[in-house]
């Protein structure tokens, strides 16, 4: 099958910390591709990088036959990015500012209203349209943040720690759209720190630690290759990324809180 | 207290950090804390000592062919007055960076109830007493001048005054603001952005009015009988600073008024900060505006970008307060014309010098203001398919709109009252227009130049603050004034060699509309890289 995104040893330093370190990594077209890793791992910069917003220091990065440094406003055509921290204009409600996005995206006005009115509905966020983005929550903007990234029928979906704070319902939602769209040929790449999410959603993981691609394959792989037997991917998780096992440290921790000062 | 500065010190650190976070030398840099520190420095020494070289050119230029005491009075007026609109301009700047930015947030839940004041002791250090810079010389020099010790202590007190008073107003604004959003409907939210918007204006006109035309402060107040020539708040500098004194009475009661609005103020100033403290508390980020529902509907791209950053200029007291300073900041010079000498002795020419000090500080508030105005949202651009080139053109014809809307008027009014033909009016505006365009379109380029590759935040830090912006005022006075200097050094010449003269002020207009080009090569020198175009 043929890859949408090829990233061969892209590094990044952000001064003396190394975000990157020669990261390999192949994305299929019309796959859901997860990426977890702990926290400071380097997700968000690879994907940054991916999305032309982060420029690498070294190797070589392809999205559908472009590179991010070299073609950043047709890649920013292609792609839509959800950025872990919703990114919005504040004084702007809801309609405006995807009429905005729209607008600036040259997408049909009537096919747009109908797509914003269906996303609206589906996520409930009808009560919300004609409220600044600043006084929604979190979980409502990041919805928003979602829906201004799908408006204009991406090739490549990049979403970073997109459901974190969405409801239940528009999480199952979004998920959902996400199979769909790359049932249709999409290609999504996907990162998250709930196991549970990447488990059903993605066709395909990666392992991200301290800026290296520690392990890629689908769930069964990964936990063939680095679990024992009746290991989860949340084992073989914890097991790849963390320097010691977790054990009775939440034990140990409440137990120094209630002790004297 | 050691408590209360430390947080109001990192409210500082944590602003400039906001700005400069992703900008390329920023994240080379090994101490990056210590260097903060050291740009908040410099930054505050820059400013204070703008301050104060201004206040001495001020009093310099009125000393030059002799002075009276009354006189250098009024001009210390002045330098108050503009004390005063700098604190006020600082409270709103530091009110909207501090709830925009949530800097507050993390110490919410710590159960201190001296957090209520760190926005006051925020703004006093490293704001309000840059004021002192302005009205300290100007004190001293009248102090050399008269010999009288009153002016210094009276000085200092209304100095404190100025700068209390500046910062309640800033912070009323700035609360109404967010209490009136809240609140209200649409509609009535625009109408009283309106009013918000011509209050503002109105009353920072009626005090330029007041000193600058000629005769009616030194006569008005005197006219006032008794105590109340000292009551007339503002107004009673040039009497209860500057000629301050003379026998026992009348310096018990201009102690009793001076104390008076001190502790007025002083009060006014602890409770608003307190008040506006609880405010940004409750309501974090921006409030609901009950807006009615409105139409999806997409537009040209340009049309977006448009009206996406006239809501951004208009929705923020911030903003707002920018789009006035240029105009305060110039109106004297016009109202100077209404001098009757002034008014004969003026060419068209000299009229257009005057106006082009307008163009020069609306080209300058009014880039910065149009590009800080993105805050976080700026992001979004930077996610979206847009070109520099694209975001910096609509950000300049959007300002473009609000100067024409200031200019023309300003300059029909010019032409009008010293008495010239109504045909100057299109002629002088088109050539400040011209004028406006090139050095918004060349600081717009150059500033956009200065973000980092990855800077998803845009504030006044990320342009180096108040010397970032007289920066950007010099090169764009340099940038206005040179055809004015060219032409008039090649009409001297013409003059000599040929006895040839030609009306100046077509060729000003010729020189500033030819200036429109500057935009059209910026844009062809970002088109031969695809890469550099984008964001």
């Amino acid at each position: 099958m043929e890859n949408a995104v090829r990233v061969e040893g892209v590094s990044k330093s952000y001064g003396s910390t190394i975000a990157l370190s020669s990261v390999w990594l192949e994305i299929q077209k019309g796959t859901i591709h997860g990426i977890i890793g702990p926290n400071g791992s380097g997700k968000t910069t690879l994907m940054r990088i991916l999305s032309s917003l982060t420029q690498r220091d070294a190797g070589k990065v392809s999205v559908l036959g472009l590179d991010p440094s070299v073609s950043p406003l047709q890649i920013k055509r292609i792609i839509g990015y959800v950025p872990e921290n919703p990114a919005l204009y504040q004084s702007m409600t809801t309609t405006e500012y995807l009429n905005f996005v729209g607008s600036v995206r040259g997408i049909d006005s009537a096919h747009h209203d109908s797509l914003t009115k269906a996303f609206v509905k589906s996520l409930e966020l009808e009560e919300y349209v004609d409220e600044p983005i600043g006084s929604l929550s979190f979980g409502s903007k990041q919805k928003v943040s979602i829906i201004s990234a799908l408006l204009h029928d991406p090739q490549v979906i990049i979403l970073d720690e997109a459901l974190k704070g969405v409801d239940p319902r528009s999480s199952r939602v979004i998920r959902d759209l996400l199979k769909a769209l790359s049932r249709n040929g999409k290609t999504v790449l996907f990162s998250t720190h709930v196991i549970e999410t990447v488990d059903t959603l993605c066709d395909r993981l990666s392992i991200l630690y301290r800026g290296r691609i520690i392990d890629t394959g689908n769930a069964a792989e990964l936990i063939e290759r680095n679990g024992k037997g009746g290991s989860t991917l949340e084992d073989v998780f914890l097991n790849t990324t963390s320097e010691a096992p977790v054990g009775n440290i939440g034990d140990d921790l409440a137990g120094m809180m209630g002790s004297e000062r | 207290m050691n408590y209360t500065y430390k947080i109001a010190r990192q409210i500082m650190i944590e602003q400039k950090y906001q700005a400069i976070k992703n900008f390329g030398y920023f994240i080379k840099k090994q101490k990056k804390i210590r260097s903060l520190q050291r740009m908040i420095l410099t930054n505050y020494w820059v400013g204070s000592v703008s301050f104060a070289f201004i206040s001495i050119i001020l009093v310099l230029a009125r000393l030059t062919g002799g002075y009276s005491l009354i006189a250098m009075a009024n001009i210390g007026l002045v330098i108050f007055v503009y004390g005063f609109l700098v604190s006020l301009y600082n409270s709103l700047f530091l009110f909207q960076g501090i709830s925009r930015n949530n800097l507050l947030e993390p110490i919410w839940q710590l159960p201190a109830e001296r957090n209520r004041n760190i926005y006051l002791v925020c703004f006093l250090i490293f704001y309000g007493s840059s004021v002192a810079f302005m009205t300290g010389p100007d004190l001293i020099i009248f102090y050399i001048l008269s010999g009288n010790y009153a002016s210094l202590f009276f000085g200092l007190v209304w100095t404190l005054i100025v700068i209390l008073s500046g910062f309640c107003l800033g912070t009323l604004i700035s609360m109404i603001s967010l209490l009136q959003q809240r609140r209200r409907g649409r509609l009535e939210a625009a109408i009283s952005r309106g009013v918000k918007f011509g209050g503002i204006a109105l009353s920072l006109l009626l005090f330029e009015v007041v000193i600058y035309i000629p005769e009616t402060v030194p006569t008005f107040i005197p006219e006032l009988s008794g105590v109340w020539r000292y009551a007339v708040f503002m107004l009673n500098i040039p009497y209860s600073v500057f000629l301050a004194g003379g026998n026992a009475a009348s310096l018990a009661e201009n102690i009793l008024f001076s104390a008076i609005f001190f502790l007025v103020f002083f009060y006014l100033s602890v409770r608003l900060g307190q008040k506006s403290m609880s405010l940004i508390e409750r309501y974090p980020e921006r409030i609901p505006l009950n807006y009615s529902t409105q139409r999806r509907k997409t537009s040209s791209p340009g049309l977006a970008m448009l009206t996406k950053d006239l809501r951004l200029i208009f929705r923020d007291p911030q903003n707002v307060s920018l789009v006035v300073i240029p105009v305060i900041i110039t109106l004297p010079l016009i109202l100077s014309l209404f001098n009757p000498v002034a008014a004969r002795t003026v060419t068209p020419e000299g009229i257009f010098v005057l106006l082009l000090s307008l163009a020069a500080f609306s080209a300058s508030f009014y880039t910065i203001m149009a590009l800080n105005s993105e805050s976080t949202g700026f992001s979004v651009i930077r996610m979206l398919p847009i070109t520099r080139y694209g975001f910096v053109t609509w950000k300049s014809i959007s300002i473009l709109m609000i100067f024409m809307f200031i200019v023309v008027p300003s300059v029909a009014i010019a032409v009008l009252i010293t008495g010239f033909s109504p045909l100057y009016i299109p002629l002088i505006s088109a050539a400040l227009i011209g004028g406006f365009v090139a050095a918004s379109a060349f600081n717009g380029h150059r500033l956009v130049g200065k973000i980092g590759r990855e800077t998803d935040n845009i504030n006044m830090e990320s342009f180096g603050g108040n010397l970032g912006l007289l920066k950007v005022f010099a090169t764009t006075l340099l940038l206005l004034l040179l055809p004015v200097v060219a032409i008039d050094l090649l009409q001297t010449y013409s003059i000599i060699a040929f006895s040839g003269y030609y009306e100046p002020i077509s060729l000003y207009a010729l020189a500033y509309l030819g200036m429109i080009l500057i935009p059209y090569y910026l844009r062809r020198e970002e088109n031969e890289s695809a890469a550099a175009s984008a964001f």
